[in-house]
């Protein structure tokens, strides 16, 4: 019964009052801190802004330079454009040279954690009221364990951990952005940067800043959205 | 009566003395050009064809990045989508009578770029890596360097000469390579406004030239009776469009903007304009409605960027048509002129294949690259044609290992009086085929689009293939060297003739000789300052 109020108050929440908080969570900003732990007990910390506007969800990596525009498109297929700031510069791929469309990878990307691995963890109390009410999950499975607090109005969590086979990561929310102008402005601000598509990056070998740009593009961030439970797509 | 005459002689002589002062066609850097007179004096030094005829049409035939190795491992491909061994299959060109080789480099680079290279056979003239028909004083990414180095192609010569012209790509047709057969321009990457930094906007993006070719003609050589390129076909309609989403025309408004311009311009709107008669497509159903009596020309722009490869055409929404569809649909229209045409096929993915360390993906595209040469063969009249297949440059792509006779060249190797596949020195099994460099491994399965290899850092060394399905379309072969993109590679590749002038081809030369096949053989030059002297 609780999971299926949770499940009717995101369907119709995009835009409606969600517990007297009016937050658009379709055009929103949402600023991480992010520290990863290895096994060996080393830590790393990193930044993450995920912006939201419709159909497109932006993450901002600024200590390496690198943000990843992510578009769903009407028929169900996502499109991705690398921006790589240090050079006003970026590789589009369109939908064709992506792997087929996947619901969770998409919700993986929109909200950190897809709906479906939100709902198979315990959930605990509540905290905060309107639009910082919060409410507490964790669970374990699959050599997983998971804490953290979700913020119904945003759809997003406010901290995440989650651990698994010594190393962890966390992710607290710092700041979160509901100005649609600055959100807009979020994905105007690289309309001018100068795209490839990424099926012709072979053809400028002989552009260094390009050979660079692949080599950085195809590295795996560190920073990915966290997965739980059965795991999910690394992006 | 004597006096009439003698005025009127005397005005004809001053008329004809006036037109015999026609500006030269190609210009004096152009003729005097070392990489101009080396190709010219290396036809000259080649054996005489007795009864030779002049060639009324030609058809240049690139496959982008297909390689000596490329062609072999198609072959061998293809007979065994046949039910061959596969070895002993010819592709269509491997039955021209007259094979050469060609040195690819560019002024600049010991491994070229198609740029550089299709400059060099559309003008004669070796240039620099990146830029589009203009020689090596050019300095890239210099819009200031343009003027006073820009060179006469093949293709102008023709549409001088009164000839009906054609341009097909499988790639963006603003691309490098269809794109050399038309514009000048200091980057290959100047495909529309939107790409070119604030510093070059007094150059030309290569889109508005193309649909400016005529009247740039026309300015370019006053007094000229051109009419534009009759039949253009390929991808990269983004390029000829504003980006706003009201001129879309495949993609959904909602998914943004299908344009790339960002000064407004709708070319595609300007060239109908320009051609009432024309007709301009954009999907199949377009193409298999295209008239063919000649009657106006035909712009058809199949995908907002390259169209896709062979083995993925199936899952484009609208529909495309094959390079051969193309081929045979443009030698319809372009045959009706009775001064004959001049005609660029380009095989673009070729080359896209290989550089996502796809194997299957190169492969099939050379074999309909093939299918669309064979359809040229069997359409046009072979005494009065020559046809030229050529590559611009090579692959790091290697057949190697000892497979025995009929192994599946998409395969592991299996060694000859064995049935299970051989081990390397690590115990592991191998591919024939491979790539010194690039992404490396990727098992993807059924994908057909070799481009989707994105999700994986390049990896470089060995993968236990003992369970992998090397045969399957979205199998990327292993790679030594990681790099974000397979590469080019320097080695020459080869040429076959067929028809007048086809046995010009023959023996090692320079990349910028193919210009002077096609011209001695059609009579480009001769014919297009005749015309111009008229």
């Amino acid at each position: 019964m609780h999971r299926f109020l949770f499940l009717i108050l995101c369907s119709v929440c995009s835009h409606a009052t969600y517990a007297g908080c009016a937050l658009d969570r379709q055009t929103l900003g949402a600023r991480y801190t992010v520290v990863f732990t290895d096994a060996k007990g080393v830590s790393q910390e990193s930044e993450v802004t995920i912006w939201r506007m419709k159909s497109r969800v932006l993450w901002e990596y600024p200590l390496s330079g690198i943000a990843e525009s992510w578009h769903r498109n009407v028929r169900e297929q996502l499109q991705l454009v690398r921006y790589f700031d240090q050079y006003d510069r970026g590789i589009e791929y369109y939908p064709a040279d992506m792997p087929a469309y996947d619901p969770q990878s998409w919700e993986r990307l929109w909200q950190l954690v897809p709906a479906a691995e939100l709902e198979s963890l315990e959930a605990g109390a509540t905290h905060g009221d309107k639009c910082q009410l919060e409410r507490g999950y964790s669970g374990t499975g699959h050599g997983l364990e998971v804490s953290g607090a979700w913020l119904g109005a945003a759809g997003l969590p406010s901290r995440w951990k989650t651990r698994a086979t010594g190393a962890s990561s966390s992710w607290q929310l710092k700041e979160l952005v509901t100005d649609a102008k600055a959100v807009a402005q979020a994905f105007d601000s690289r309309e001018h940067y100068q795209l490839i598509d990424y099926a012709d990056i072979g053809d400028n070998e002989s552009d260094p800043l390009l050979l660079k740009m692949a080599s950085l593009g195809v590295v795996e961030h560190k920073v990915q959205a966290p997965r739980v439970a059965h795991g999910g797509h690394n992006h | 009566m004597n006096l009439r005459k003698t005025l009127l002689a005397s005005a004809l002589a001053t008329l004809g003395a006036a037109q015999a002062t026609a500006k030269p066609v190609l210009p004096a850097y152009q003729t005097a050009n070392p990489w101009f007179t080396e190709g010219e004096s290396s036809l000259d030094a080649k054996p005489v064809v007795i009864g030779r005829k002049v060639a009324r049409n030609v058809i240049l035939f690139v496959g982008d990045g297909m390689g000596v190795s490329t062609v072999t491992a198609a072959r061998i491909l293809e007979g065994q989508l046949r039910g061959m061994n596969g070895e002993e299959n010819n592709l269509s060109f491997d039955l021209f009578p007259y094979t050469g080789l060609a040195k690819t480099y560019n002024v600049d680079a010991q491994t070229p770029d198609s740029a550089g290279t299709m400059t060099a056979m559309m003008s004669g003239v070796k240039t620099d890596v990146g830029v589009i028909g203009v020689d090596e004083d050019i300095v890239r990414g210099d819009c200031s360097t343009v003027a006073g180095n820009e060179l006469v192609t093949a293709l102008e010569l023709a549409e001088l000469a009164g000839k009906a012209t054609g341009v097909i790509s499988t790639a963006r047709i603003t691309h490098a390579t269809p794109a050399a057969t038309y514009a000048k321009s200091a980057d290959r990457n100047w495909e529309d406004d939107s790409d070119m930094p604030a510093d070059a906007r007094e150059c030309t993006d290569i889109a508005a030239q193309l649909i400016g070719f005529e009247s740039g003609l026309e300015q370019r050589f006053p007094g000229a009776r051109v009419d534009g390129i009759d039949v253009v076909m390929g991808g990269g309609r983004r390029h000829f469009l504003p980006r706003d989403e009201a001129f879309n025309q495949e993609r959904d408004p909602a998914d943004g903007p299908e344009g790339d311009r960002t000064d407004g311009r709708d070319l595609t709107a300007e060239w109908q304009q320009l051609y009432p008669q024309g007709q301009y497509v954009v999907d199949q159903a377009g193409f298999d409605s295209i008239d063919t009596s000649g009657n106006g020309p035909v712009l058809a722009l199949f995908n907002e960027s390259h169209m896709q490869y062979e083995a993925d055409r199936s899952n484009d929404i609208l529909g495309e048509p094959s390079i051969a569809e193309m081929t045979g649909k443009a030698l319809e229209i372009l045959d009706n002129d009775r001064n004959g045409y001049f005609l660029v096929v380009e095989s673009g993915r070729i080359d896209h294949g290989h550089h996502a360390g796809n194997a299957a993906g190169a492969l099939t595209d050379t074999i309909a690259f093939a299918e669309a040469v064979r359809t040229a063969v069997e359409s046009v009249d072979l005494e009065k044609t020559l046809i030229i297949v050529t590559a611009d440059h090579s692959h790091v792509f290697t057949i190697g290992g000892y497979p025995k006779r009929g192994n599946p060249i998409l395969g592991k190797v299996v060694s000859v009086g064995s049935d299970e596949p051989a081990l390397a020195a690590d115990d592991l099994p191998y591919t024939t085929l491979g790539y010194t460099n690039g992404l490396g491994f990727r098992d993807l399965g059924d994908e057909t689009n070799s481009d989707a290899s994105y999700a994986t850092p390049a990896f470089s060394g060995r993968v236990d293939l003992t369970s992998v399905d090397t045969q399957a379309p979205g199998f990327h072969q292993e790679t030594l060297v990681p790099l974000g993109s397979e590469t080019h590679a320097g080695e020459d590749i080869a040429i076959y003739g067929m028809g007048p002038g086809g046995h010009w081809v023959a023996g090692t030369n320079e990349q910028s000789a193919v210009f002077h096949v096609m011209n001695r053989a059609a009579k480009l030059v001769f014919r297009a300052q005749k015309r111009l002297d008229r």
